[in-house]
């Protein structure tokens, strides 16, 4: 567990990765606020997300365990900023309703396209929610691994083309 | 002849007091003559900074002139298929990236968008091999990915959000020039 009160905490002991920033950025708006919670629903949809195509997309796995992976770290990262100043992050849920049906490995690359479509646009507004300079750092990054994630899955899928013009401005 | 010890030590006690006392002269003397007594006007003029250049601009240069280099690429490789098929694509990103950047200027300043195209693109060489102009193009993405970057952290929050999608779109670009 990482301490979140302080902006000169250790590295997350519990990382086997290098650990993302996870300190606090100091005073955020609620604007940004309600922002990252949505960040963090976006990240949580994505981890539950991988864990169900897994099981239709034995050609990706490895892949889909560093995506997965990735989601999971900068859920944490963006949760610590919130608990930092005292908010509750949005908790995972049960399950989540993905808006293809996953039955094989065409369904399931359609499936990570979209959740990491949505990681993008979550992303991309919480810079466009906040003035703090190092919050906007941290949903950069996020946004910028979530749109490389994007362009992974689209190319695998045969999409064409792989990348988009403006990550998280993309209609849902 | 021979001296003295006393005598040689009176003569040497008079010289050390003797230069003790011009010293002590010269040192009036040249308090006397300080520069900082004089009645001389000091007059400071300080220029006054041009205004600062705003970022947009820059990165709407650096944008304009990645996207002639990634012309003068396709031209270089045009025997290349595969290699006008990964750089096309690209080249419509950084188009579409032009052109936001350009309308966020109008939007801002009242400026024409062609007011931030004044002559000819450069002539532009790149390397015919297609390795090496991808390379090249990947360096281009990867040096607007920090000015891009730069950018978000101070401007306005639309100017945020634009300048973060479009370094974002840069990493994944990254990704596909290999």
């Amino acid at each position: 567990m990482t301490t979140p009160t302080s902006g000169a905490t250790p590295a997350d002991p519990t990382g086997a990765a290098p650990a993302p920033a996870t300190a606090s950025v100091g005073a955020i708006e609620e604007s940004a606020v309600q922002a990252i919670q949505v960040g963090i629903q976006a990240a949580h949809a994505a981890v539950w997300t991988y864990g169900l195509i897994s099981a239709y997309d034995r050609d990706d796995i490895d892949l889909i365990k560093t995506n997965r992976f990735a989601n999971e770290q900068i859920r944490d990262s963006a949760s610590d900023v919130l608990k930092a100043v005292g908010v509750d992050p949005a908790r995972t849920e049960a399950a989540y309703q993905v808006p293809v049906a996953v039955g094989d490995r065409a369904s399931a690359l359609q499936v990570a396209i979209l959740i990491e479509r949505d990681c993008t646009n979550a992303w991309r507004a919480v810079v466009g929610a906040t003035d703090n300079y190092q919050l906007r750092r941290l949903a950069l990054t996020a946004l910028s691994d979530a749109a490389v994630r994007l362009t992974q899955w689209r190319t695998l899928a045969g999409v064409a083309p792989a990348t988009v013009p403006f990550p998280g401005d993309e209609p849902v | 002849m021979v001296r003295s010890p006393a005598a040689a030590s009176a003569r040497a006690i008079s010289r050390r007091t003797l230069l003790v006392g011009f010293g002590a002269t010269a040192g009036w003397a040249l308090t006397g003559c300080s520069i900082f007594s004089g009645t001389a006007t000091t007059r400071t003029v300080t220029a006054e900074a041009p205004p600062p250049v705003d970022p947009l601009v820059t990165l709407i240069a650096t944008t304009r002139l990645h996207l002639a280099r990634i012309d003068a690429a396709l031209t270089a490789i045009a025997a290349d298929p595969a290699g006008v098929a990964i750089l096309t694509p690209v080249r419509a990103d950084r188009a579409a990236h032009l052109e936001a950047l350009r309308a966020e200027l109008a939007r801002t300043d009242g400026a024409p968008s062609s007011s931030s195209t004044p002559g000819a693109d450069p002539q532009l060489t790149m390397p015919a091999d297609p390795t090496a102009a991808l390379t090249e193009i990947r360096a281009d993405a990867e040096n607007a990915q920090l000015q891009f970057t730069d950018g978000v952290s101070a401007t306005g929050r639309y100017r945020a959000a634009l300048f973060a999608s479009i370094a974002a779109c840069l990493a994944t670009h990254r990704s596909v020039l290999v």
